[in-house]
């Protein structure tokens, strides 16, 4: 995925985020709902049926929550995704990995140590 | 026949003409051709029924007809405003003796039922003629006025338009007008009856349709005090059940996410960039995890045997990371034995007097393997790593070595088991064996004494890991090289001449060269130094001859000069062995000899003997050191010594 497609999941994301918050500290109130209704119909006296009462209980627990959740695990997700990313698409330093240069002048004498060591006992 | 009316009217409004309605010759053909008109019609009956009756009962609705709008009911009201659309304005303008003229010419034509609408509804039928009058009067004027504006196309356009328009408001008025009567059907049978349309009748049973207003009802306060102790007992309930999910999955996140946290810090911190990573899933836990290639084949390596390839997975337990080889489960639920293994060379000494060995020399365990409890914690994981390289490596080595014993086995070499090669010397003898790594080989590790071999097994195992290197290197080299030149060409080739292992053959070739070295010294000493006196042998140093070979294709990539110096460090082991011997006959010239091998394993001398003129005598090959005898025997009776014996 690219940066941009990132950006944009986690723009996605911290909305849906602060959405279903919002929605949850909303519900929480209690005196909220009353001064809604009074705005729009003035009827603030009657509470609520008990059948909406129920239903929005069960639609916060089970949407909003659950939205949450999935929110934080969206998010989780991700920074497992731009780890991955990060640690596949590493290229290996040539400055600073590449193998010291090679002393040949002793490596060969060194091999020529192993023929006269491995062969001169043979021999001897 | 309100056309005809019409007609009739037309000359004398000649004030109206200018006013551009387009509505009336459709209004007016259209009302006898469709269901409203129709119940426009019944309507009108109904109307004039009604008025009568309400006469009779005081209430003047035909008489005065801007009176009785105001107070007329719907069902009467809705058909006139239907009728009088569209020229309510023009309505005023009407004048009293127009309409008496427009009624007294009605009045000759018209014989049917409708005379008895425009009898006791006077001004309601004059009105209704009135819609049709002004229609026809414009009708007939706007053409003949406004040609020059509106074309005919344009005028049947807005013709259809109005047409349209006109049916839509007809159908809905009258459904209204339905609607109503259906209503009021309940309360008042006949007056619904008469206005409702024949269809309505036969589908809809009368008073079918009823309207009630409740009036809203205030609950009791207990009520209200109930309800909102419900409502928050519900909201507690669900916040509760809320915050027990959020609390749990918090909990479940935070573990998770304390083990990506601790893995992923130690894949930053243990593997580096060199590493071979990919994403690969873990086929024990169904995870998506990573994987770590440690086998050679980006080194190189033609190892097919084993793919090596290990998932990084984090061991929640001991919280550190675990490399497990992806191969180990496959094959331990194929039955197969998939002990770790190591190459271990031991070196045989033979006894003289009893065709027996006695172990001389053995390599010991590597570091690597054996548990090291102080580095554990620290380098845990790059310990699993080497060891895991460690012993993919052991496997090819232990591959390869087989693969080049099968062929040597003319020259001592045997391939005792899948684990064991075998290579014979006239004094002594070397295994090569791949040992499982169990626990007692761990413990007897540093117990044994040190023999005096030992440090020649390993040199020699040393050198068998850097010549499979080299192999590694030659195929790389000729990877980058197909892979620069056209490559679909050099695949074929890169693939079937699998580069020959050359492990054991330069190695033994050494030792071979040696025995023959020896051999060829004793058959000149016993041959020639013992017969001619004087005579000396020496050895000739040998150029570096291959030195400069390898140049023959200038490659400007640093990678392959580099590969290239790195295996030309190798020739002085890889290539064939060979000594040169000069022997100097005083007086007589001299004979040199080379000893050679074509494949390591086997020798040929040559021999030339160049007399005192310096001219060539003899030239030729041996590969059996008993002709060889019998021909220096030869020439030392023949040339040398007849030479000397001239002398």
């Amino acid at each position: 995925m690219s940066d941009r497609g990132l950006l944009e999941q986690l723009d996605r994301t911290t909305e849906t985020l602060s959405h279903s918050l919002t929605h949850l500290v909303k519900y929480a109130s209690i005196t909220e709902d009353k001064g809604d209704e009074e705005d729009e119909h003035g009827t603030q006296e009657i509470p609520e049926s008990t059948v909406r009462t129920s239903t929005a209980g069960l639609m916060m627990v089970n949407a909003q929550t659950a939205q949450l959740i999935r929110g934080v695990q969206d998010l989780l997700v991700m920074t497992r995704n731009i780890r991955e990313k990060w640690l596949l698409t590493q290229i290996p330093d040539e400055k600073i990995d590449s193998q010291r240069e090679l002393d040949y002048q002793k490596c060969s004498q060194l091999l020529e140590q192993w023929t006269q060591e491995v062969l001169g006992t043979d021999q001897g | 026949m309100t056309e005809e009316g019409a007609n009739g009217r037309q000359t004398e409004d000649d004030g109206m003409r200018k006013i551009p309605l387009a509505i009336d010759p459709n209004l007016i053909r259209l009302i006898p051709s469709f269901v409203p008109p129709a119940n426009d019609q019944d309507a009108e009956e109904k109307i004039s029924e009604e008025a009568q009756k309400s006469m009779s009962s005081a209430q003047s609705l035909v008489n005065n007809p801007y009176e009785s709008f105001g107070s007329m009911p719907l069902d009467q009201l809705i058909p006139i405003i239907l009728q009088s659309r569209g020229i309510g304005s023009k309505f005023a303008d009407l004048s009293e003796d127009t309409l008496m003229e427009e009624i007294a010419k009605e009045s000759n034509t018209q014989v049917d039922t409708d005379g008895d609408v425009n009898m006791d509804n006077t001004e309601f039928a004059s009105d209704a003629d009135q819609q049709a009058i002004k229609p026809q009067q414009i009708e007939d004027s706007s053409p003949e006025d406004e040609e020059s504006h509106v074309t005919q196309e344009q005028f049947q356009q807005l013709k259809l338009n109005t047409a349209q328009s006109l049916n839509l408001a007809l159908n809905e008025s009258s459904l209204a007008l339905e609607f109503v009567s259906l209503l009021l059907s309940s309360v008042r049978p006949s007056a619904a009856n008469a206005s409702m349309s024949p269809f309505l009748k036969k589908t809809v049973p009368p008073a079918s349709l009823n309207a009630e207003k409740i009036p809203a009802e205030k609950p009791k306060d207990t009520e209200i005090l109930d309800r909102n102790l419900v409502t928050k007992g519900w909201k507690l309930r669900s916040l509760e059940e809320s915050r027990i999910l959020l609390k749990e999955t918090h909990k479940a996140l935070e573990t998770s996410l304390e083990t990506e946290h601790s893995y992923w810090s130690k894949v930053a911190h243990y593997i580096s960039k060199k590493d071979v990573v990919f994403k690969m899933k873990d086929k024990e836990t169904g995870e998506k995890s990573l994987g770590l290639k440690y086998g050679y084949e980006d080194s190189g390596s033609t190892y097919r045997q084993e793919r090596g390839i290990a998932i990084l997975r984090h061991n929640a337990n001991k919280d550190n990371l675990e490399v497990i080889p992806s191969e180990k489960r496959q094959q331990s639920a194929l039955g197969k034995d998939n002990s770790e293994k190591f190459m271990r060379v031991r070196i045989f000494n033979k006894i003289q007097e009893e065709d027996d060995y006695v172990l001389s020399g053995e390599t010991s365990l590597e570091d690597l393997l054996v548990p090291n409890s102080i580095t554990a914690g620290e380098n845990d994981i790059r310990r699993q790593i080497s060891k895991l390289q460690f012993i993919i490596f052991e496997k090819e080595l232990m591959f390869h070595l087989k693969k080049e014993s099968e062929n040597l086995i003319s020259y001592g070499v045997t391939i005792e088991n899948e684990n064991k090669v075998t290579v014979e010397f006239p004094t002594e003898k070397m295994e090569f064996e791949m040992m499982k790594l169990n626990d007692d080989l761990i413990m007897n590790h540093q117990q044994d004494a040190p023999k005096t071999n030992d440090r020649k097994a390993s040199l020699i195992l040393v050198m068998l890991r850097l010549l499979l290197v080299v192999m590694f290197k030659k195929q790389l080299k000729k990877k980058l090289l197909t892979g620069q030149k056209d490559f679909n060409a050099n695949s074929k080739v890169s693939r079937f001449p699998e580069s020959e292992a050359l492990l054991l053959r330069p190695i033994m070739g050494k030792f071979r060269h040696g025995n023959y070295l020896n051999l060829l010294q004793k058959v000149i000493e016993t041959y020639i130094l013992e017969e001619v006196e004087g005579s000396t042998v020496v050895r000739v140093a040998l150029g570096n001859f291959r030195s400069n070979e390898d140049y023959d294709e200038p490659t400007y990539d640093k990678h392959i000069v580099k590969l290239d110096r790195e295996i030309r460090l190798f020739d002085q082991i890889l290539q064939t062995p060979r000594t040169d011997l000069l022997v100097s006959l005083p007086a007589s010239g001299k004979i040199e000899f080379s000893l050679q091998s074509s494949n390591y394993c086997n020798a040929t001398t040559s021999v030339k003997y160049i007399d005192a003129t310096d001219s060539t005598v003899f030239d030729t090959k041996f590969s059996n050191f008993k002709e060889l005898e019998d021909f220096l025997h030869f020439i030392v009776s023949e040339y040398v010594k007849s030479n000397t014996a001239q002398v």
